[in-house]
């Protein structure tokens, strides 16, 4: 595709664990640990110390292979991440991101807050897959609409 | 679950996403944009279809524009208006795909503790 493009974004997922900030930190800074819960990966490696790589491949169901290279910026034992990782798709980089993950002690629990910043390159993507994206954006904007949004929605 | 306001990810220099999403509040603007889908069109082949005058789809095209979602441009005496795939295909996806991902990791994050605890007890994640 000849058009290069960037796109920034930035967005934060949150969650509140049954546990205490030390086994949710645990979860993150051990590979067996991390390899249970992270998703499915053909291959992952972790050194989580600062200054720490991980690596990550996992081969899509279309034969292409996603890799994600990460590197541990800071870390603060029961309380903060922050690594930068660069995603990419065969040959192709699609995106570069930091990801900072804060926990805070909320009685017994632990509230988790995941946020993320990066830039998306290129639209890495044929054609008919965007146009597939886009349909499947606008239903799913429909459904949204019509399960209960706001006046405007009709 | 905590709410994820589409206010967080400004997709920076761009339309907010609530721009997006009321733009397409509209069933009207949303016809118009499944044409656009097709291909770029001129304004008086968008409105053919659609029961309204010409000034009335030229309003909701404005709509449209300043969501960033469809830029038009004027060729000779005709406006042509296209769809700004990278609106909706690249930072929408983009933003969505990232977050479901880390949305489907962190509930397994949860499962994941909770499997680790003997305790029976209830498990709440919000």
């Amino acid at each position: 595709m000849s058009d290069r493009s960037t796109t920034h974004a930035t967005f934060t997922v949150e969650r509140t664990y049954d546990a205490t900030p030390a086994r949710v930190f645990a979860a993150w800074a051990d590979q067996q640990a991390k390899a249970q819960w992270f998703g499915p990966g053909d291959g992952h490696t972790l050194d989580f110390r600062e200054g720490g790589r991980e690596h990550l491949t996992v081969r899509a169901g279309d034969g292409s292979v996603y890799t994600v290279e990460s590197r541990y910026h800071d870390i603060v034992p029961n309380e903060r991440i922050v690594h930068s990782y660069e995603m990419h798709r065969d040959a192709d980089r699609i995106s570069v991101s930091v990801a900072t993950v804060e926990l805070r002690p909320d009685g017994e629990r632990t509230q988790l807050r995941m946020t993320e910043q990066g830039v998306f390159l290129d639209g890495h993507d044929d054609p008919q897959a965007r146009e597939r994206g886009t349909r499947e954006f606008l239903e799913a904007l429909g459904r949204a609409l019509a399960a209960g949004a706001p006046d405007e929605a009709r | 679950m905590l709410n994820y306001l589409p206010a967080a990810p400004g997709v920076a220099g761009g339309p907010p996403v609530e721009a997006i999403f009321q733009a397409l509040s509209d069933p009207t603007r949303r016809a118009i944009v499944d044409r656009l889908i097709g291909g770029p069109a001129s304004v008086s082949e968008l409105a053919e279809p659609l029961p309204m005058s010409l000034p009335a789809v030229v309003q909701h095209l404005h709509v449209l524009e300043r969501s960033g979602l469809v830029s038009s441009q004027k060729v000779g005496r005709v406006r042509s208006c296209r769809l700004e795939p990278a609106v909706l295909s690249g930072a929408e996806r983009w933003i969505t795909e990232r977050r479901e991902a880390w949305e489907q990791r962190l509930d397994r994050l949860g499962d994941y503790l909770d499997a680790q605890t003997d305790e029976s007890g209830a498990t709440k994640r919000s």
